[in-house]
């Protein structure tokens, strides 16, 4: 699966990443409490691959990627691009490793500029990074967009004048501009319907082939990162419970949250839903603020002891690219 | 079985000087114990055919041209709001897809639950209250004699949107309309409402319709499907005939279009092109510009919902 890979190098490297929000309270606005809204995440991105990171609404996944770009200031953990520790760097060596790393959003409505048309908003990242003269822009703006495909035709219309689906192919020129190495994909095909969701994902994994791209690939939805990712990392509560191959992930899940979350996804094949028997969880995410006690999710676990209620379960490895956060894996009561 | 609701050759259209047609000859009905799922992508007129039946069209900018939309025997088109308010809530009842912004922010769960009781029955104080409690417990909310108290911001939104449905059922209303139920909830709170939905259906019976674009939820809740495109019915079944064999080629391309269902990374089938915009409406069948096997024929005339079997309807020139 991971044919095309060719050299196992890590591009990127995440090492107890943390990111807490201070919560002000009272008369003299002092930090009163904090939210940790990641906590000690570690994984490794290998070139040309595609790291996709899952979760409810709230788990931590899309400030993960913000604080890889330094969109957040991360509290603490380290982040390597390239062996390099991008969080040493002051503002101006920054800017470079910017151009290596880009990102897409998730709404192509409210990620493009609406007073600027498309030439405007494509020129603006080649410009700050001094690309050329002014014709050699255009050129690369126009070789970049009929990659998406679009083209040249379409240069002097303002966002408002294209659908979803092309917006968000003019969010990826824009992410391509510079020649990326990685590019972190914060749900990009999430607000899209479904037949223009396949259009984007056979764009992204042919863009991917071409131009050997890794992606850190972000979404809540399932069926998506099942067709599109080599390694997948789901996370609960800002931390994640179980790393491993896309394939081992969804046909052997070990954490309980994970065989939950994929039993929870409805199917439209009859004798796949008939083999897997619905996990339904009680409750709702537990808010970040206070968190449970132990493991995070023993609030909703449907296997959940004594030992859950009061120690945090260690990272354990079921082989070397599978690894769990959970006692009972690791005891040997659920396998 | 009988007839709750049937919509007779439905056309919506803009008002202005030269109207665009948003809904055109749309026919269907509903049978008392069905769950039919009216799906499509945006902009394909679900949305529009929902607010047509509870009379919630905008005041401004569209309007009913033709068309019945019979509840039992009442004609609802042209009715007054205030003899459609007596309808809204008692025999037919809806729950909107953004539980964040359908609930008022200003009064209390309790509050909400009792403005239905007292425009539909003449229960009192104490009547109401143990009627909202008993809804609260139907829809498996925890302590809910506490909860008549909170307001909604103090609730996550897989319990607000089981408020929505505690208030839809507070009638026990005909029909029940869903307009994209699930679609703003995390997939664990996803499976919770879809799983309350279902035990109450086989509890009382009741009749749904659920508006989505999502095929795995139509493929595991759902008995009869409505497929839309442009405003119009291009395909509608029973579940199984619908996935197993569908006929038009855009319920084809819809399905197949679906992740997961092929080998990880294998190219996706895709549609061609956009959903057309509603003033640029394609001659002939609507989908012939993103059809594979479009032929002169569809690009001339429109073809009809021609039925091929008993509650099987398929409008291509194609697949008949």
């Amino acid at each position: 699966m991971l044919a095309h890979v060719i050299e196992s190098r890590d591009i990127l490297r995440v090492e107890n990443l943390s990111k807490d929000y201070p919560i002000r309270g009272g008369v003299l606005g002092r930090v009163t409490e904090r939210i940790k809204a990641v906590k000690n995440v570690s994984f490794n991105v290998k070139k040309g691959e595609t790291f996709s990171i899952v979760g409810e609404s709230g788990c931590g996944k899309s400030t993960t990627g913000m604080c890889i770009l330094r969109l957040i200031e991360a509290t603490s953990g380290r982040v390597y691009l390239n062996e390099k520790d991008i969080f040493k760097l002051n503002k101006f060596q920054m800017k470079n490793v910017r151009s290596d790393i880009q990102i897409i959003f998730q709404d192509p409505y409210s990620s493009l500029n609406p007073k600027l048309t498309i030439r405007k908003i494509l020129r603006e990242p080649l410009i700050i990074n001094g690309y050329g003269t002014k014709s050699e822009i255009d050129e690369k703006i126009i070789s970049i967009l009929e990659m998406v495909g679009l083209g040249a035709h379409h240069l002097d219309r303002y966002p408002h004048e294209f659908s979803g689906g092309q917006r968000q192919r003019i969010g990826i020129a824009r992410a391509l501009l510079l020649d990326p190495q990685l590019i972190i994909c914060d749900e990009p095909v999430s607000a899209l319907d479904v037949s223009i969701q396949s259009q984007l994902l056979n764009l992204l994994q042919d863009l991917q082939e071409k131009l050997d791209l890794t992606y850190v690939f972000i979404s809540h939805d399932l069926s998506v990162v099942q067709h599109i990712s080599d390694r997948v990392a789901v996370m609960y509560l800002g931390e994640i419970v179980e790393m491993g191959p896309s394939k081992e992930i969804f046909d052997n899940p070990k954490h309980p949250y994970t065989k939950a979350l994929l039993s929870s996804v409805p199917k439209v094949n009859e004798q796949v839903r008939r083999i897997q028997k619905r996990i339904i969880l009680d409750g709702d995410v537990p808010s970040p603020k206070n968190p449970p006690s132990g493991c995070t999710f023993h609030t909703r676990c449907p296997f959940a002891e004594d030992i859950c209620t009061k120690f945090a379960p260690e990272k354990s490895n079921i082989n070397k690219d599978h690894t769990v956060s959970c006692h009972l894996v690791e005891n040997g009561d659920i396998i | 079985m009988s007839t709750v609701l049937e919509v007779k050759n439905l056309n919506v259209e803009t008002t202005g000087k030269l109207p665009h047609s948003i809904l055109k000859n749309v026919n269907f009905q509903v049978q008392s114990g069905d769950t039919l799922a009216i799906v499509g992508e945006s902009g394909s007129g679900k949305s529009m055919t929902v607010l047509s039946i509870l009379g919630l069209l905008p005041v401004t900018g569209v309007r009913i041209t033709s068309g019945e939309i019979l509840l039992e025997d009442k004609d609802l088109v042209g009715y007054s709001d205030d003899k459609m308010n007596a309808i809204r809530g008692k025999e037919i009842a809806t729950i909107f897809q953004e539980p964040m912004t359908s609930l008022n922010p200003s009064f209390t769960v309790g509050n909400q639950l009792a403005e239905v009781f007292r425009y539909h029955t003449n229960y009192n104080r104490k009547d109401v209250k143990k009627r909202s409690i008993e809804l609260l417990k139907k829809v498996k909310i925890p302590d809910p004699e506490e909860k008549l108290k909170a307001y909604p911001h103090e609730l996550s939104g897989g319990m607000r949107q089981r408020i929505m449905i505690a208030i839809a059922l507070a009638c026990n209303p005909k029909l029940l309309l869903a307009d994209e139920p699930t679609t703003a909830l995390d997939v664990t709170i996803q499976a919770q409402v879809l799983d309350i939905l279902t035990d109450l259906k086989n509890e009382f019976g009741m009749t749904m319709v659920i508006i989505t674009h999502d095929l795995a939820v139509v493929a595991e809740n759902c008995n009869k499907v409505i497929v839309m495109y442009a405003g119009q019915i291009v395909e509608m079944g029973s579940v199984e005939e619908i996935f197993q064999k569908p006929k038009h080629p855009y319920t084809q391309g819809l399905i197949q279009s679906i992740p997961g269902i092929g080998k990880p990374k294998e190219r996706l089938h895709t549609i061609r092109g956009n959903v057309p915009d509603i003033n640029q409406m394609p001659k002939g069948c609507r989908f012939h510009p993103r059809c594979e096997i479009a032929t002169e024929k569809c690009i001339k005339q429109e073809p009809i919902l021609e039925s091929i079997e008993s509650g099987r309807r398929v409008r291509c020139w194609h697949t008949l």
